[in-house]
């Protein structure tokens, strides 16, 4: 009997050795050391799709792999980058571009006009968010010489440089295109080109540097992109050193501040607002008063301040950008007057379905919360999985939906959301008065005049309460302050979530 | 030794033609087409005709489920409509991350369970055992992904001993893979452990009462020889079936404790397609696993024979 | 043959049943465990947080509060569990969360029955082809792994209450397809099935009668158990996020919104956890508990015997092996103490062959395993000695005693197949037992332990040691362990019902065998035995019990027949239906023989 005690002793005694063997006496198996030459980021997971023009991409993704035509400043300015010249030609229909010689793909192909074609034809061609309003606005593309493309377009066009910034068109590898591989391994023209044996299938997406890009390259030699779905677990990662860069929420950043390896930051990423998507004359939303109503019934400012990096605001521009109208005064929170309204319209009844899904569960919960405060109202929040919600939100079977909107300019602004055509506009239901004042705005020339005009397309917008409840969000940006140093938000976007500059951050350090 | 692993695999072919059976049927009992789930917002009558003819969809049941058996044979089962990728492939991929959950669970819940199971049975009766029905009792009643959480927020938030990251593959770094598999393999493995240990209580104690006991112990033995090579091995047989049991509860359990331990393994496959109706992919991961565990039973037959002479077939 | 209730295991003898007063035996026994107690207490707090949650909560489980001081908080005095990540009280969505805990437990074991006990029903009823099969099926659907079934029906029919209670149920039917298959094929045997059948009865009327009452307990602890087990399962569905809405106030789901909150705010975890793991235990302690109620075992703790000290005892007879002076042996549990052996005194010679006479629960085999310190928990040696070669052994403690058996004491039982460890060879058996008073290396002792087994008469030994058991006859496996016994050559061998199981031929080799193992080594025999035939062929002496004592102890082997003492003896005698056949006896001149036992 004795002796089997002593045996028992001797096993605990064992197990707890080896569980500390195990665990080592650092924290954090297979972290990265100080200052290494491989930035290790959790930024979004990983894409269902990398092929260009797709919306299953975050820019955090798409601005690693890939490079695009310009590039556009947050003021709006525009930049070369694999384009080194672009010229409009008569009346904006048309597009000439000068590119670059000296660029090649990360699998050998050689990039150029072809390339360019294959690229606008492919993303028109797959549709979508991005490709379906390139679709209907693409004429043709004509390859004039290796280094020289013209894009033809069905209607004036003056914003397309906008769009050759942006996650319309990351430029890919035709080789990579025409075999279709391209949706799983992105192939671009940027300074990491990915590595499938660094990799780890499911677990991490490691971008070697590429020799032969064709330009400066940046201080970081290797990104590696890791998917952490929980925010929990990506702040510890950072703070742990298992991880260099990761977003987050605002509530972990308490945590940030308590250590003393780590840093964040915050920078202005989307803007969403509530969208009356079904609001045709016989529908229960048609009657401007009652969206109006909903409109005055939300308390943005409480909302607000829920959360610092979230800013309430009274129109999709903000002050600065093309399309803002200082004179928009948007709907201040006023419950008499949205109580009032509604008995102008006959206090009627209403019974909403308004669409959620895990990522902005607390916002839609909030907006009906305000909503149900008016007499007659009943908001009903249904949940939705994320791939279900993505596909359905703006489809017509709910009568309003939060979505993040990501035109920059008014003219693109209008077109995706409320023009007649669009296939947003559910109810396909626009005002003759908001028509007349695009349709002028539309004719102007580039120009004071024309950014007048826009403006006074956003005002009516506003005014018929198509949209409202603005708001803009920050992102929060996590990092390990003993391995990277220089993270910051890029220049050369606006409005792109999940983004860290990749060309400044460095090893800490160096 | 072929003739057993013979005959209990001919026991095995109606297992796999029902569960084969049973995991088919999942998609025809989905209100609603399966086509339309592909297509999503682009759902329309023609669409929806097209691809059903397109995928066999159109055609009756019991032609669709030989091909679909006929594909699954030779490693074909269906592509996934999210990532449009062959969900065999997807499957693999994930394998090695359940695995390992349920190996290292396993493991746990032999260890524990065969060692306090011993204690009590040693000792029956006394507090010893007492003490260890009344834990195993406990263990039972407490929701496995509960004591992962809590271990994470221990050790991994709080003190920091193990990786935010759990998962490590083994090819790439087994030192990392074992570190990270340490607090998920003891979150599972304590409640089946709790199962193995009643078993093996029971059984020690049982051997420990028999006949041959006494013999032996009459005849000299000394105890310790008699607890660890008699009483242990007799034990085994009902301890093993019961180790089988908890393979099939691991499963269940691990898909749960990869969400919490943030593991790439089949049960978040399993939990994406579930939510977004990603049905080939149900079916699929649904076979496999239930493959697996039958693997395992089957395993654990023919180590009865090696264990018990007697239920070998003369 | 009746076997001798084994001492172990103590269980009194289920009470018929009477309807009602079957219940309040139930209830009382019940009451008597402190730990079923507890848990119904705290299920009663479920439920009656359950009903009334509505005046119970303080605040609205699903009045959100979106302002930073609401949200995420810890445990305040307004907020005596903190908050959620919409603010909302915790406290009050634990009470609502109740609702939800038990109707997902309730009905989902309702589910279950409603789907497996029909299905067990047919299966136990029909039998035949039918059972074959379906049995089959259970037993795969059973197999699935729990959550696999679950993910399905979700994946099929969404999310929500009805979907959820369809899985777990599912899960769980085929464990009472099995229980209700079970009692009606057990029913279905029961002879008063044929009596009423004979009587004209439907055979349904009978099972449906029968069984239904039969199932009713089994259903409920059961049930039990798996409401617990329900409960895991829908708060480990709701944490993944396909169980309930997330706005529905549910246990597991407020532990799946903890987990996204745990670096802000850890304290959200405990609320919900630590309320599923009291219930899910208190479901579990109250099964148990009801089951042992009503299978009426009071498992006896029982107590250590200890001896009374006694003077130092007067020294042996140098001619004995063995003297057994006054023993008492008593089994001491918590209520009582009961007397198995009193006062028995015998001696066994040395070379003697002593036989110990007995019916079944006459306390013999009692005394062997006292004289062997094998004796059960709760069962000691209350007083007397016993003296082995000179020395009391008796109560001495287990190291002692290590020493003491194998070299001066062995032994052997009355089954040889029950005797010998199935999972092992009689050669790893034999050489444990030989290197484990010699320091023999492994070949050796292989080596003496062929020798042995050649010396009981098993043909072939070498080659032998390497089967099992059971693929000896049962003789075979007598002179197996008759070996083993003998590896250490031990002064004294008791041997308790050694030849009871064999027949009478194999009986007679083995006992001649160690009739013959006697001559050679000199060793004492004790001979336990209720076999007359047995006394009288090889016994030098015989002594008789009855009751737990010895009556008659008889000078020599003829006495005891030819002129009994004692009323029993002479019962036992007169009960034989044939005279036996004295090996020892001498023939009488006409050759009719002299002690022809009386006819009655």
């Amino acid at each position: 009997m004795r002796s089997n005690r002593r045996i028992w002793k001797a096993a605990l005694v064992a197990t707890v050795a080896t569980s500390l063997a195990l665990t080592g006496c650092s924290g954090g198996g297979g972290a990265a050391p100080a200052g290494d030459d491989t930035l290790t980021i959790n930024i979004g997971g990983f894409p269902l799709s990398w092929a260009p023009g797709s919306n299953a991409m975050q820019p955090g993704h798409y601005r690693l792999a890939y490079e695009t035509l310009l590039n556009r400043t947050r003021e709006g300015e525009i930049q070369p980058m694999l384009a080194t010249e672009w010229e409009f030609g008569e009346g904006a229909r048309s597009i000439t571009l000068t590119l670059r010689d000296d660029v090649v793909f990360h699998d050998g192909t050689p990039f150029n006009a072809d390339a360019v074609k294959t690229n606008i034809e492919y993303v028109a061609a797959n549709g979508g968010q991005y490709g379906g309003p390139l679709n209907a606005a693409l004429a043709g593309v004509e390859v004039i010489d290796d280094t020289h493309v013209t894009i033809n377009f069905t209607r004036p066009y003056g914003t397309f440089t906008t769009i050759l910034s942006g996650q319309t068109l990351p430029i890919g590898s035709p080789a990579a295109i025409a075999d279709g591989s391209i949706e799983k391994i992105p192939v671009g023209t940027s300074p990491w080109a990915y590595d499938a044996e660094q990799s780890v299938e499911g677990t991490s997406m490691f971008f070697a540097q590429f020799e032969d890009y064709w330009g400066e390259l940046p201080p970081m030699t290797n990104i590696e992109m890791v998917a952490i779905p929980d925010d929990t677990a990506a702040v510890a990662a950072v703070l742990n050193g298992e991880i260099d860069v990761t977003d987050s929420e605002f509530e972990q950043t308490t945590l940030v501040d308590a250590s003393d390896n780590a840093e964040w930051y915050q920078y202005a990423a989307l803007r969403n607002n509530v969208t009356f998507l079904v609001r045709g004359p016989n529908d229960p939303l048609g009657d401007v008063r009652i969206r109006q109503a909903l409109c005055y019934s939300l308390d943005m400012e409480s909302y607000a301040s829920l959360d610092p990096t979230i800013h309430a605001a009274t129109q999709h521009f903000v002050e600065g950008e093309a399309g803002y109208n200082p004179d928009i005064e948007g709907y201040p929170y006023d419950l008499e007057k949205a109580e009032e309204l509604l008995a102008e319209a006959g206090n009627p009844t209403l019974n909403l379905t308004f669409p959620a899904t895990g990522f902005n569960k607390q916002q839609v919960e909030v907006y009906a919360e305000y909503f149900n405060q008016l007499p007659g109202v009943t908001v009903t929040v249904q949940e939705l999985p994320v791939p279900e919600y993505v596909s359905t939100w703006q489809g017509g079977q709910y009568p309003m939906g939060i979505g993040s909107h990501v035109q920059l300019n008014p003219a693109d602004w209008y077109g995706t959301w409320f023009s007649p055509q669009t296939p947003s506009n559910v109810s396909k239901y626009t005002s003759p008065e908001l028509t007349a004042l695009a349709g002028k705005a539309q004719g102007t020339a580039p120009g004071p005049d024309q950014a007048a005009a826009w403006a006074d397309v956003m005002k009516q917008i506003s005014d018929e309460a198509l949209a409202c409840g603005h708001a803009y969000v920050d992102q929060v940006i996590v990092y390990n302050t003993n391995t990277v140093a220089d993270v910051q938000p890029t220049e050369i976007a606006a409005w792109e979530v999940n983004l860290i500059d990749y060309r400044t951050v460095r090893p800490a350090g160096s | 030794m072929l003739k057993l692993i013979g005959s209990r695999l001919v026991l095995v072919i109606p297992q796999l033609l029902i569960v084969g059976l049973l995991v088919f049927s999942l998609l025809y009992l989905v209100p609603g087409s399966a086509a339309a789930l592909i297509l999503g917002d682009a759902a329309n009558p023609e669409a929806i005709k097209e691809v059903e003819a397109q995928l066999g969809l159109d055609k009756p049941f019991h032609e669709q489920l030989v091909a679909w058996f006929g594909g699954a044979v030779q490693g074909d089962l269906g592509d996934s409509y999210l990532y449009k990728r062959p969900v065999l492939d997807l499957v693999l991929e994930k394998l090695p991350a359940t695995l390992s959950l349920v190996g290292g669970g396993l493991i746990v819940a032999m260890l524990v369970g065969i060692g306090l199971g011993l204690l009590a049975g040693v000792n029956a009766r006394r507090l010893a055992d007492r003490a260890v029905t009344g834990f195993s009792a406990f263990m039972q009643s407490v929701p496995e992904f509960w004591i992962g959480l809590l271990l994470i927020l221990f050790f991994v938030i709080q003190l920091g001993w193990f990786p935010v990251r759990a998962w490590t593959p083994p090819t790439s770094d087994p030192g990392a893979w074992l570190r990270g598999l340490f607090l998920p393999a003891l979150a599972l493995g304590t409640g089946a452990s709790a199962l193995i240990a009643r078993q093996t209580r029971t059984a020690v104690a049982e051997a420990l009462a028999s006949r041959y006991a006494d013999t032996l112990t009459a005849a000299g033995v000394p105890r310790w020889k008699i607890v660890f090579k008699y009483a242990l091995k007799n034990a085994m047989i009902p301890v093993l079936a019961a180790s089988a049991l908890a393979v099939g509860i691991l499963f269940g359990t691990s898909l749960v404790m990869e969400r919490v331990f943030a593991f790439p393994g089949l049960g978040s496959l399993l939990l994406s397609s579930v939510i977004s109706k990603d049905l080939p992919v149900v079916q699929g991961a649904a076979l496999i696993v239930c493959l697996i565990v039958i693997a395992v039973n089957l395993l654990v037959d023919i180590g009865y024979g090696l264990l018990n002479p007697r239920a070998r077939p003369q | 043959m009746t076997s001798t209730p084994d001492p172990k295991t103590v269980a009194v003898a289920t009470a018929p049943r009477e309807g009602g007063s079957e219940a309040v035996r139930v209830l009382k026994r019940l009451a008597r465990k402190p730990l079923a107690i507890v848990g119904l207490v705290w299920l009663l707090v479920v439920v009656f947080a359950a009903i009334n949650a509505d005046w119970l909560a303080p605040f609205d489980p699903t009045e959100n509060n979106f302002t930073l001081e609401g949200l995420l908080q810890g445990p305040t005095a307004e907020h005596p569990l903190g908050t959620d990540e919409n603010g909302r009280d915790v406290l009050s969505r634990l009470l609502f969360g109740a609702r939800i805990a038990l109707a997902v437990g309730f009905g989902s074991v309702l589910v279950a029955m409603l789907i497996g006990v029909p299905i067990g029903l047919l299966l136990g009823y029909r039998g035949g082809w039918t059972d074959r099969i379906g049995t089959r099926f259970v037993d795969i659907i059973d197999a699935l792994p729990g959550m696999l079934v679950a993910f399905a029906v979700v994946a099929i029919l969404g999310r929500g209450l009805p979907s959820i209670m369809l899985a777990i149920g599912l899960i769980f039917s085929m464990n009472f397809a099995r229980m209700a298959r079970a009692i009606t094929l057990a029913e279905r045997s029961k002879l008063y099935v044929d009596a009423a059948k004979v009587s004209g009865i439907r055979e349904s009327t009978i099972l449906f009668r029968q069984v239904l009452p039969n199932l009713a307990g089994p259903l409920v602890i059961q049930g039990a158990i798996l409401t617990g087990a329900a409960i895991i399962i829908e708060s480990a569905l709701s944490f993944l996020g396909i169980g309930l809405e997330s706005s529905v106030p549910s246990w597991g789901g407020q532990l799946g919104a903890a987990v996204t909150k745990m670096l802000v705010q850890p304290f959200m975890v405990f609320p919900p956890g630590v309320t599923i793991m009291l219930t899910v235990l208190a479901f579990n302690l109250l099964g148990d508990s009801v089951s042992e109620a009503l299978h009426g075992e009071t498992r006896k703790r029982f107590k250590r015997v200890k001896r009374e000290s006694a003077a130092a005892p007067a020294p042996a007879d140098a001619g004995n092996v063995l003297e057994i002076r006054d023993v008492t042996v008593e089994l001491r549990s918590r209520d009582d103490t009961v007397e198995l052996v009193k006062h028995a005194s015998l001696t066994v010679g040395r070379g003697e062959i002593v036989a110990l006479l007995g019916e079944s629960g006459s306390g013999k085999s009692t005394l062997a395993k006292a004289v062997l310190g094998l004796l059960a928990p709760g069962i000691g040696v209350a007083s007397g000695s016993i003296l082995l070669d000179g020395r009391d052994i008796a109560g001495m403690p287990e190291k002692e005693l290590r020493a003491v058996r194998g070299t001066e004491l062995a032994a052997v039982f009355q089954d040889p197949m029950a005797a010998l460890s199935p999972v092992h060879t009689i050669g790893t058996q034999l050489t444990d037992v030989i290197r484990a008073h010699s320091k023999l290396s492994r070949r050796q002792a292989r080596a003496r332990a062929a020798e042995l087994l050649d010396k009981v008469g098993v043909r072939d030994a070498a080659n032998r040691l390497d089967d099992y058991p059971h693929q000896f006859s049962g003789g075979m496996a007598q002179r197996v362990a008759i070996a083993i016994a003998l590896s250490s050559n031990p002064k004294l061998v008791i041997a308790d019902e050694a030849t009871s199981a064999l027949d009478v031929t194999t009986q007679a080799q083995v006992l001649d065998l160690l009739v013959a193992l006697r001559d050679e080594f000199g060793m004492g025999i004790l001979l336990i035995t209720h076999d007359l035939g047995v006394v009288a062929e090889v016994a030098d002496r015989a002594a008789v019990m009855n009751a737990g004592e010895i009556v008659e102890v008889s000078a020599d082997a003829t006495s005891l027949f030819d002129a009994p003492q004692h009323p029993y003896t002479k019962k036992l005698l007169a009960a034989r239906s044939r005279p036996p056949r004295h090996k020892t006896a001498k023939p009488s001149r006409d050759g009719r023989r002299e002690n022809a036992p009386e006819e009655s």
